[in-house]
C-alpha cells in the first residue's frame, strides 16, 4: 500500500524537493502539489475533490507561511469543512516548513487534526519519519 | 501667621509630558523591530532551506551520473540564491530609509510618473491605460529619491493587481494641494483588497496572494512616506479596485 499524499506550500522548488524525496522513499504515491492554502480548500475542500484515496486517509504536508491564509488558518478551516462534510474524509495533516519558532510548533500541536512537524528541506529521515507517522495514525485508528 | 509657598509646576509636568512621550515612542520602535527581525530572520532562512534542500539532492543525482538533472537543479538553487539576494537589497534600503538624507528640488508629478510607468509597462503585453486628473499645478518640491521610489512601487501593484477580467484595466494619477499638503493618489479598477488584508498591508514581508512581491513594497513605500513628513492610506472595495493616496508636506515657500 502506497500513501496518498498531498503538499500545501507557494514554493515550486520546495514542492519538487517533496516531490523528489517522497519518491525516492518509494511508500508514497505521486505527489499531488497545490500553491496555497485557500486554493486547497476551494479546489478539493469545497464538496468534491479529485485525489485519490482509495477509502485510506490523505496525508496533507502543510507549509506554515504562505500568501493569503497561512497554513493554521488554512487547517482550521478545513476542520470546519470537514464537520460540514465539505473536505476531504480523512486526513493525517502534518506541518512542513522552515520555521523553527517554538511558538509556531506550540500552535501546531492545538490544532487537533496536526500529527506532526517537520522542519524543511525534506530529506531521507524526514520522509521515513513522515511514512512511520502515517503507518502509526493507521494503527491508532484501527485499534 | 499664615505661611504661603508658590511654585510654578508648568515646566516640570511638560518635561514628564515629555518623557512618556519619549519612552512611548521607544517602546512602539522596540515593538517594530523585535517584529522586523522576526520576518527577517524567517523570510531570509527560508530561501536558505530551499537551496539545501536542492542541493542535497543534487549530489545524490551526481553519485548516481544523472548530470542533466543535477544541472537543472543547480541552476534552480542559482534563481533562489540571485532572487534572495535581491530580496536581501530591498531589506536593507528600508532598514537605511530613516536615516538617508536626499536633497529637497523642484519636481513635478507627472514628469516623475512617465517614465516610471514606460519602464513597468515594457514587459506587459497589453498595459493598463494610464490617466492623469491633476486638479492642481503638479509641481512641489521634495526629494526625488523616495518619492520616485513611493511612486514606483503603488503603480507596480496597481498594475500587478489589476483585474483581467476586465475589458479596460486603468491607473489613475491625481493630485490636489490643500493649505498644508500635496496629495497624490494612484487609483486603480483592479482586484481590489479585501477588509482583513488592510490591516496588514504596510507590515513587513505579509503577502497577501501569489502575485505579491516579496512583501517589502507597501513597508518601504510607508517608511519613505512618513520620514517625509507625510502618510499613507489606502481605500479599497474587492472586486472594483484600490485608491493608495499619500501626502507630502508643502514646504514654507510653496505655502506663501
Amino acid at each position: 500500500m502506497k500513501i496518498p499524499v498531498t503538499v500545501v506550500d507557494d514554493e515550486q522548488v520546495d514542492r519538487y524537493t517533496v516531490r523528489r524525496r517522497l519518491s525516492r522513499h518509494g511508500g508514497f504515491r505521486d505527489v499531488v502539489e497545490v500553491e496555497s492554502g485557500d486554493v486547497f480548500l476551494d479546489v478539493h475542500c469545497s464538496g468534491s475533490s479529485d485525489i485519490e484515496t482509495d477509502g485510506l486517509p490523505l496525508l496533507i504536508l502543510m507549509d506554515i507561511n504562505m500568501p493569503g491564509r497561512n497554513g493554521f488558518e488554512t487547517v482550521r478551516e478545513m476542520e470546519v469543512r470537514q464537520s460540514r462534510g465539505l473536505a476531504v474524509p480523512s486526513i493525517v495533516v502534518t506541518m512542513l516548513t522552515s520555521s523553527g519558532n517554538p511558538r509556531d510548533k506550540a500552535e501546531a500541536d492545538k490544532l487537533p487534526l496536526v500529527r506532526g512537524y517537520i522542519e524543511k528541506p525534506l530529506d531521507a529521515d524526514g520522509a521515513q519519519r513522515l511514512f512511520d507517522l502515517y503507518h502509526a495514525e493507521l494503527k491508532a485508528r484501527a485499534a | 501667621m499664615v505661611m504661603c509657598t508658590v511654585i510654578d509646576l508648568t515646566e516640570r509636568l511638560e518635561t514628564e509630558r515629555r518623557l512618556t512621550e519619549k519612552a512611548r515612542e521607544a517602546e512602539a520602535l522596540n515593538v517594530e523591530l523585535a517584529r522586523f527581525a522576526e520576518s527577517a530572520s524567517h523570510d531570509l532562512k527560508a530561501p536558505l532551506v530551499s537551496i539545501s534542500g536542492l542541493l542535497s539532492l543534487c549530489i545524490e543525482d551526481l553519485d548516481e551520473g544523472d548530470i542533466a538533472v543535477a544541472r537543472e537543479n543547480l541552476n534552480k538553487a542559482l534563481a533562489v540564491s540571485r532572487e534572495s539576494a535581491e530580496k536581501l537589497e530591498t531589506a536593507l534600503a528600508l532598514a537605511r530609509a530613516h536615516r538617508e538624507r536626499y536633497p529637497n528640488e523642484r519636481l513635478a508629478l507627472g514628469e516623475l510618473v512617465r517614465p516610471i510607468w514606460s519602464d513597468i509597462v515594457v514587459s506587459e503585453e497589453c498595459p493598463p491605460s494610464l490617466l492623469f486628473d491633476f486638479q492642481t499645478d503638479d509641481s512641489f518640491v521634495g526629494a526625488r529619491v523616495p518619492v520616485t521610489m513611493v511612486l514606483s512601487n503603488l503603480l507596480s501593484n496597481a498594475i500587478r493587481f489589476r483585474d483581467h477580467s476586465r475589458e479596460r484595466a486603468e491607473v489613475r494619477v491625481s493630485c490636489r494641494k490643500d493649505e498644508n499638503h500635496f496629495w497624490v493618489s494612484i487609483t486603480d479598477n483592479g482586484i481590489g483588497i479585501a477588509k482583513r488584508d488592510r490591516a496588514k498591508l504596510f507590515r513587513m514581508f505579509e503577502r497577501f496572494d501569489s502575485r505579491s512581491g516579496d512583501g517589502m513594497g507597501l513597508a518601504l513605500a510607508r517608511k519613505q512616506v512618513e520620514r517625509l513628513g507625510g502618510q499613507i492610506s489606502v481605500n479599497s472595495v474587492p472586486g472594483e479596485g484600490s485608491e493608495f493616496s499619500f501626502t507630502l508636506p508643502l514646504n514654507e515657500e510653496e505655502v506663501r
